[in-house]
């Protein structure tokens, strides 16, 4: 009686998965060619960092009119973990099909790759569809603090060498990156403190743990009453901080920035990279979002696929160069 | 200022915000029910919704669904052993054992009640304290983070019931554990075994619903007769009463319990998870019958719900303030309000007063929203319980997969839970109980980035003396862990010498 | 005394050894907290395993339980998860959730439950949730490979 029941069972298991194989539709890897018709089903758009981050609010700002120029529901989804290597790792395995991109962070992409043994991807893996942000790094300081300019600050720091503390956050990220090559252009020793995210450092910052700051624009801009910024790393002074001479200006060439885009996995169609780029490209380019942007304290870019390609290639020659002489320096 | 409360009690009284609050609360609850789902993943699937509505409608109706999941999270925790978030950790040391002794009605009703009070309490200190708090906040530097995580550690031994030794070595495991990923300096990657995944390290949830749920799955399946279920629920009368007018008998517990998840909520990167744990244990420390809780009272429940709840308004004081969230899903609320166009500051009760009012009075609403749907569906929610065995535990199973899949659609997290629920029933077999584990693994980073982070500080100050011993925040935590680890002693030695030998 | 705190304590005491060991090419600055934690771990491991040799006690944690039941959900929960990577969400569901309503209800007399009842439940079930997942939550769930995810 109970050997009935069991093979009974069985039997209906493998009916469900032999007439599921069947008519299991399209099944297998095949690359999707872009007809007139892509996107026809909603597109997956990953945000490589925790819900509520900057890199989400960018998506969210996107995701309604990537709605209305692909035509398609866009689902925003979450793949944080080890600064995007998890999210990134992901993408480049990824089905190349038009149906999955992720937002991705330079330098992230370069310097990962180079200093861990197996970050999941390698920068060349990632292909961009646009970049579309740019936020440049810079040295804040508390308002009440001593130092008044830059020259200040590299003056206290020579007399004193190893003892201002300048947190950041991360290691081997955008502001640490600044950070030392703040010290190789001057001359002088930091006591970097990384922390696990640009909320923390603030923190630090605004609590007086540290003396310093190496910051992103967006953060340097919500505290203009509680902290001074003594310097960005751009090439021209930045619009929404006017006042602020750059790094070069100083005179020390220093520039860093982190920038935000889009990627796709490899292999993808250029048809499809072409649409997705175009729908990017009418975002970055909408005065609104522009204006908001600059008002959050980024600067707008928009950079197409191929631009962004170069550009990648451009940076990672740059960072590639500060890394390995840092690197062996230390 | 007066202009703008009166602006904003308008906007509360608009019946259409009053629904999609009540709707905002009711589907956090649903969603923080759920294992796997948290409050963070619910306030961010529902974002998008908020787009389309007026900013002072988003807020109160993301404030409602704050609100609602984490106090959701109980539900799950009470009946099957599984915290639906993080915040309610501590719930199930007391909520499910309640459910076991028949009484699921009691915990729950108890959870809601506690979590109403709580709630309120830290929407009034939201309302009231938020300048000063804030500041106090930001003078939590890297030594304080490190001391704060000590602390939290001496709650190990709280938690060990059975055996201290053990209740230790589970901690160092939790601790060993939440060292696998990047390491927060010099971002090697540690134990990482060429899974790629587990740059992130590993995490919280997935291993939560390992170790609580699926051992007591296993648990379930033990028993020889299963068309039962774990225990039978018979609805009975004057059920919520009793509770209410237990609960009113110890106020201490409550405002103790509310107060610390308000102060804990505070501090950027503590969160309801620790919120919960630190009053449970004052709640066993202030109490005459300690040796009760863990074996099912309505206290433990108290403490744990009362104190995440309040959590939730102390987690909005940096965030309102300074831009800087108290916890993960305050993160989102940031984000939600930076789409709006609103940034967070002084500007935020000048500019933007009309909006502001309007979502702190909501806040409190929200909390007796959530009180008055948690207390009368309490004795329905309860009977889930009557679910015989042979169907609730494959649907737990069913249910803890979509959970830890929904986190980062990663089908590794589905195997890690899995793999560490056979662990978790192992380990609980051997006498380990899941709780220190669990605490080494939420305290290990703040431990580690504490300390690293200080010893930075003070090889540029010269001294690790001064940093680590002499801030007076740091110094105070350090009394607090000192007075933690005594007390026991002191006690335990206090006993043998009375000769009653309590074990 | 081969008890299970001796085992577990033994065990401790490997995985402490082995964090030591595994943590040797990291710097010096990633190492320090987990082995720190290693040997602290390895100390309270090495504590308990004397206690639990010396006091010899007997410990029957795994008694009267209906074992064979418990095997075979460890090992039906363990395949639901390959099920689900090959077969996708709602198909691995059904298999999963059908084959157990069936199962654990065996043997309880007239309440148990028949082939057919478990499978259509399981279905009911899957199909519910992957409809309010994918529609209202808009959260994805697993396709399984032959349908290409």
């Amino acid at each position: 009686m109970k050997k009935a029941r069991l093979s009974a069972a069985l039997v209906m298991l493998l009916t469900i998965a032999a007439l599921t194989a069947g008519c299991g539709g399209s099944g297998g890897k095949t690359d999707t060619k872009a007809g007139d018709d892509y996107p026809n089903k909603p597109v997956n758009y990953v945000v490589a960092f925790d819900a509520g981050g900057q890199s989400d609010i960018e998506a969210r700002r996107q995701q309604p009119l990537l709605e209305e120029y692909l035509g398609q529901p866009v689902t925003i989804s979450y793949k944080p973990g080890g600064g995007g290597a998890v999210a990134w790792a992901e993408l480049v395995n990824q089905k190349a099909d038009g149906y999955y991109m992720a937002g991705y962070n330079i330098p992230h992409i370069i310097l990962q790759p180079l200093e861990r043994k197996d970050a999941g991807y390698k920068t060349e893996q990632i292909n961009s569809v646009a970049i579309f942000q740019k936020t440049i790094v810079g040295l804040a300081v508390p308002k009440d603090s001593p130092y008044n300019t830059l020259e200040d600050f590299i003056k206290a720091a020579k007399e004193k060498p190893g003892t201002i503390t300048i947190s950041g956050s991360g290691t081997n990220t955008g502001p640490h990156l600044f950070a030392l090559l703040l010290e190789k252009e001057a001359g002088i020793k930091l006591q970097y403190v990384p922390f696990t995210g640009a909320a923390p450092a603030t923190q630090a910052l605004l609590g007086g743990h540290t003396l310093a700051m190496a910051g992103n624009s967006d953060d340097l801009v919500k505290y203009p009453d509680k902290i001074k910024v003594l310097g960005m790393a751009s090439a021209e002074r930045f619009e929404a901080l006017p006042d602020v001479p750059t790094m070069k200006e100083q005179g020390y060439d220093i520039q860093v920035s982190v920038d935000r885009g889009v990627a796709v996995p490899p292999g993808t169609d250029p048809a499809i990279v072409a649409k997705l780029e175009e729908a990017f490209l009418k975002i970055a380019n909408d005065e609104d979002i522009k204006a908001q942007m600059l008002k959050d304290g980024f600067e707008p870019v928009a950079m197409g696929a191929e631009e962004s390609k170069k550009y990648i290639e451009e940076r990672t020659q740059v960072y590639t160069e500060i890394f390995n002489s840092l690197t062996n320096a230390q | 200022m007066a202009e703008n409360i009166v602006i904003a009690l308008g906007n509360l009284i608009n019946p259409i915000s009053l629904l999609m609050m009540t709707l905002g609360v009711a589907g956090g609850i649903i969603v923080g029910a759920l294992p796997g789902l948290t409050a963070t993943m619910a306030l961010a699937l529902l974002v998008p919704f908020t787009f389309t509505m007026d900013a002072s409608v988003s807020l109160m109706v993301l404030g409602g669904v704050y609100v609602g999941s984490i106090y959701g999270g109980c539900i799950a925790a009470i009946l099957v052993n599984t915290p639906g978030t993080p915040s309610s950790i501590a719930t199930t040391f007391d909520g499910y054992p309640l459910t076991k002794k028949g009484m699921a009605e009691h915990a729950l009703v108890a959870a809601a009640v506690s979590s109403g009070i709580g709630g309120v309490i830290g929407a009034l200190v939201l309302l009231f304290l938020s300048p000063p708090l804030a500041d106090a906040a930001l003078k939590f530097g890297p030594p304080e983070y490190f001391w704060l995580s000590i602390f939290g550690l001496t709650i190990i031994a709280t938690l060990s019931t059975g055996s201290m030794l053990k209740g230790l070595m589970g901690g160092t495991l939790g601790l060993l554990l939440s060292t696998v990923g990047i390491s927060p300096i010099g971002g090697d990657m540690r134990f990482t075994m060429g899974f790629y995944q587990l740059q992130a390290g590993l995490q919280l949830i997935v291993v939560l619903i390992g170790f609580f749920c699926i051992p007591e799955v296993l648990v379930m399946i033990e028993k020889k007769i299963r068309d039962k279920s774990i225990t039978s629920y018979k609805p009975q009368k004057g059920v919520a009463r009793g509770v209410i007018l237990e609960l009113v008998k110890k106020p201490f517990l409550l405002i103790r319990s509310s107060l610390i998840g308000a102060f804990v909520g505070i501090v950027p990167g503590a969160g309801g998870n620790i919120a919960s744990l630190m009053a449970y244990n004052e709640a066993v420390r202030f109490s005459k019958e300690k040796e009760k809780f863990g074996t099912g009272i309505i206290d433990g429940v108290a403490a744990s719900e009362s104190s995440n709840n309040a959590e939730v308004g102390g987690s909005l004081v940096p965030l309102l303030t300074l831009g800087i969230p108290g916890a993960a899903p305050a993160a989102v609320m940031l984000g939600a309000l930076t789409i709006q166009g609103i940034r967070p500051g002084p500007e935020l009760y000048t500019t933007y007063g009309d909006i502001t009012y309007t979502f702190l009075f909501s806040f409190i609403l929200a909390n007796v929203i959530m009180l008055i749907l948690g207390f009368y569906g309490s004795r329905h929610v309860a009977r889930v319980i009557n679910l015989p065995i042979s169907l609730l535990a494959p649907l737990v199973v069913f249910l803890t997969v979509i959970g830890s899949y929904a986190l980062r659609n990663n089908m590794l997290d589905v195997g890690m839970m899995v793999f560490f629920g056979f662990i978790g029933y192992v380990t609980k077999k051997a006498g380990f109980t899941p709780g220190p584990i669990v605490l080494g693994l939420i305290l290990g980073p703040i431990a580690e980035n504490g300390l690293v982070q200080s010893m930075f500080l003070g090889q540029a100050l010269g001294s690790m003396f001064q940093v680590f011993f002499t801030r007076p925040i740091s110094l105070v935590l350090i009394l607090f862990c000192a007075i933690s680890i005594a007390l026991p002693i002191v006690s335990a030695i206090r006993n043998r010498k009375g000769g009653t030998g309590v074990a | 005394m081969l008890n299970s705190t001796t085992i577990s304590s033994l065990i401790f005491l490997l995985i402490a050894v082995a964090a030591w060991q595994l943590s040797a090419d990291i710097t010096e600055s990633g190492q320090f907290f987990p082995r720190v934690i290693a040997v602290l771990m390895g100390g309270l491991a090495l504590i308990q395993l004397l206690i639990s040799v010396i006091q010899k006690k007997k410990e029957t944690p795994f008694a009267g339980i209906d074992a064979k039941s418990v095997l075979i959900m460890v090992l039906g929960i363990s395949l639901y998860v390959g099920l689900i990577i090959v077969f996708g969400f709602i198909l691995a569901g059904i298999m999963f959730l059908g084959f157990f309503f069936w199962y654990l209800s065996r043997g309880d007399g007239d309440k148990s439950r028949s082939v057919l009842i478990s499978f259509i439940l399981a279905a009911l079930v899957c199909g519910g949730f992957y409809a309010i997942f994918h529609y209202i939550f808009l959260v994805p769930l697993p396709e399984g490979i032959i349908f290409g995810g």
